[in-house]
């Protein structure tokens, strides 16, 4: 009986091939939209996420209460030594690096412009960060790192500064007092963003000299892990192992998403919009669906009438019914995922740049927010995007199951 | 034994319009009754209230030895599918499927296995000559054809009961006189029951029993002469509800002999 009456559904649905194939068409094209926007959305979110890692904080940084609200040089950790113990032997950790940031004047024979100098660890910090990796002039940092800095390409193009180029930082100390040392420009960094004229790389302890700070004294320790997931239970560990020092406000943990929180509520808006995106395409796939199987049972009245007066049960036909919405659905599920699928390799290869959309470079708090993306197939977005169809469908059959449970079976029959 | 029995029913759709007025009549196993009668004279709802597709106002319909007002609609949704077939004057088959597989529609509402189904339509099919229109859709087939094919749709569930709404109506005379055959043929061979509803001359004349219906009461009830080779009426002849003269002679020369 299940054959006979699936064959029957199937060949219900072709009956009117121009409007099943309209219907299919818009699932179709819905469900490629809705799974390669999301997957385009997946990917998008997790380039910035990468890049705020790479660019800026990693996963966690470790900081002196409230440093991440007032950027203030004076709030540091002095004693940072048993936690980078800690640090160095935990597991998840794959990398971290202190740093010390003291805002400034560098000037050079022909210019000047206020910066921030970023204090770094010459060796650790390229683990952390991807900053040596955009040099285009010079090197990140020579042999012997003393007296040697690196700034950003609009930065010296302000100083008319090169590699090689004699220049002068002054600063004042969190003590007050005015600390100046003189510097060569190591290398020259590209990135595109605002860091390029803003902020300049010095090693770690010269900056402390200029921001007269202990000698082992550190605004941040950003830290990278292993792995993304990982963020809260490092947290935890941390939070447990350095629980006087975080109650008696010397330090605190926070994951990027609480230091990049500009980024944060960009992504969820971002996410947000998405969200809307999707219930709209899903209210137009609603609609094609409702219309199509309206139009089709209303046809078909007399038909359910000769069907009761067989001796169909009216839940049989609404079974019936059910059966051939779904499977319109899946017809254009199939569809729409093949499609999605197809695009999103070919722009998983070469790119998908929003430039085109877009007059100028993003950069949110000082994250790059590159325009090309290279989505990957992510499948639980075509399962989620499937089971929401099919659910949808599942409702939209409602009207027409309602339209079946009130026919009266005489009046059907003698229905046009 | 009989099928189908109508006591006192009474059919009101509207306190102005009245469907059918003291109806009372009963079918026994076998015959091939036709209710006769113009538009509008209740025929189609004397069907319907025997299949149950609708109920009377008052009054007890009885199909199987059983009062159809009593049983609950999934019951009898399977009284229909097991003992009843319908014929349609619009044929009503349907148009996606192929002849056989509209054929094999009442068997698959009682899951008969695929093979034995498809074995049944087939003889059904052969039964009204359409064997070579098996793979035929109904848009394929004319109208004499359709109606073959809806006649195995009815018969192949082997009913108790058929009932058939003015199944010639859409006939010209040629197919109509083949159609009639065949049912007369059908009931001779399978004992089946049918009830028709026609005004069609040729399909009260194949009738063996006529209720005839005027305003929702039936006005007479009577049995065919059976085929004698004069004109002459037998003494087995039902009598009608309302005698005529020849009926009146009957039963005066019954009484002379006894």
């Amino acid at each position: 009986m299940k054959s006979y009456f699936l064959k029957l559904c199937w060949k219900n649905i072709w009956r009117n091939r121009r409007r099943t194939l309209i219907t299919v068409n818009a699932i179709g094209l819905g469900v490629m939209s809705l799974v390669a926007l999301r997957n385009y959305y997946d990917c998008f979110h997790e380039q910035v996420i990468q890049n705020v890692i790479r660019y800026t904080n990693g996963h966690l940084v470790v900081s002196a209460p409230g440093y991440h609200d007032n950027r203030n040089t004076s709030s540091n950790v002095k004693d940072p030594k048993a936690i980078q113990t800690w640090l160095t032997e935990n597991k998840d950790v794959k990398a971290w690096s202190s740093r010390v940031a003291v805002n400034g004047l560098l000037s050079s024979a022909r210019g000047s412009a206020n910066i921030i100098f970023a204090g770094v660890d010459a060796a650790s910090e390229p683990n952390v960060t991807q900053f040596s990796k955009n040099i285009v002039e010079g090197k990140y940092f020579g042999a012997n790192v003393a007296k040697q800095i690196v700034i950003g390409k609009k930065l010296s193009e302000l100083l008319h500064a090169e590699v090689g180029s004699k220049v002068v930082a002054l600063t004042q100390g969190v003590d007050g007092s005015i600390g100046n040392e003189l510097f060569y420009v190591a290398g020259i960094f590209e990135t595109q963003s605002d860091a390029d004229k803003g902020v300049a790389f010095i090693p770690i302890n010269e900056a402390r000299l200029l921001a007269s700070l202990p000698n082992q004294a550190v605004n941040q320790i950003a830290i990278v892990l292993n792995e993304q997931k990982d963020i809260d239970r490092v947290k935890n560990a941390f939070i447990k192992t350095f629980a006087s020092d975080i109650d008696s406000k010397k330090v605190e943990i926070l994951p990027w998403m609480e230091v990049q929180r500009h980024i944060r509520a960009m992504i969820e808006l971002d996410k947000a919009v998405n969200r809307l995106l999707m219930i709209i395409i899903l209210c137009v796939a609603a609609l094609g669906i409702g219309n199509s199987i309206l139009m089709s049972i209303m046809e078909r009245t007399r038909e359910f009438g000769v069907m009761m007066a067989i001796g169909t049960r009216k839940k049989e036909i609404i079974s019936m019914v059910t059966i051939e919405t779904l499977m319109i659905s899946l017809v254009g599920i199939v569809l729409g995922n093949a499609l999605a699928v197809g695009i999103i390799t070919y722009f998983g290869k070469v790119g998908f740049d929003l430039k085109w959309l877009t007059a100028q470079k993003l950069v949110i708090d000082g994250t790059i927010i590159q325009t090309v993306s290279y989505p990957t197939v992510q499948w639980s977005n075509s399962l989620s995007v499937t089971c929401v169809i099919l659910l949808l469908t599942l409702i939209v059959a409602i009207m027409p199951a309602r339209h079946i449970s009130k026919l009266n079976p005489v009046q059907a029959l003698r229905a046009n | 034994m009989s099928v189908l029995e109508f006591k006192g029913v009474d059919k009101e759709y509207c306190a102005e319009s009245s469907g059918l007025k003291k109806v009372s009549f009963r079918i026994e196993q076998g015959e091939f009754t036709a209710l006769a009668g113009p538009s509008g004279s209740g025929k189609t709802t004397i069907l319907n209230l025997a299949a149950g597709l609708d109920f009377p106002t008052r009054g007890c319909v009885t199909l199987i030895g059983r009062d159809l007002s009593s049983m609950k609609r999934e019951e009898l949704d399977y009284l229909r599918r097991n003992n009843l077939g319908f014929i349609f004057q619009a044929y009503n088959l349907f148009p996606v499927l192929t002849a056989i597989e509209n054929v094999e529609y009442p068997l698959a509402l009682q899951n008969v296995p695929a093979k034995e189904r498809r074995e049944r339509a087939h003889a059904a099919l052969t039964e009204v000559g359409l064997t070579s229109y098996a793979s035929r859709f109904p848009n394929q087939l004319s109208g004499g054809q359709q109606q073959r094919v809806a006649i195995a749709r009815a018969m192949v569930s082997a009913p108790k009961l058929v009932f058939a709404d003015e199944p010639t109506a859409n006939l010209d005379s040629k197919s109509a006189d083949k159609l009639l055959d065949l049912f007369s043929s059908l009931n001779e061979t399978t004992k089946t029951t049918f009830l028709f509803s026609s005004h069609d001359p040729r399909v009260l004349n194949s009738a063996k029993r006529v209720i005839s219906l005027m305003d929702g009461t039936i006005k007479d009830d009577y049995w065919k002469p059976l085929e004698k080779k004069s004109n002459e009426v037998s003494y087995l002849d039902p009598i009608r509800s309302e005698p005529n003269e020849a009926d009146l002679a009957r039963i005066k020369s019954a009484y002379e002999l006894i």
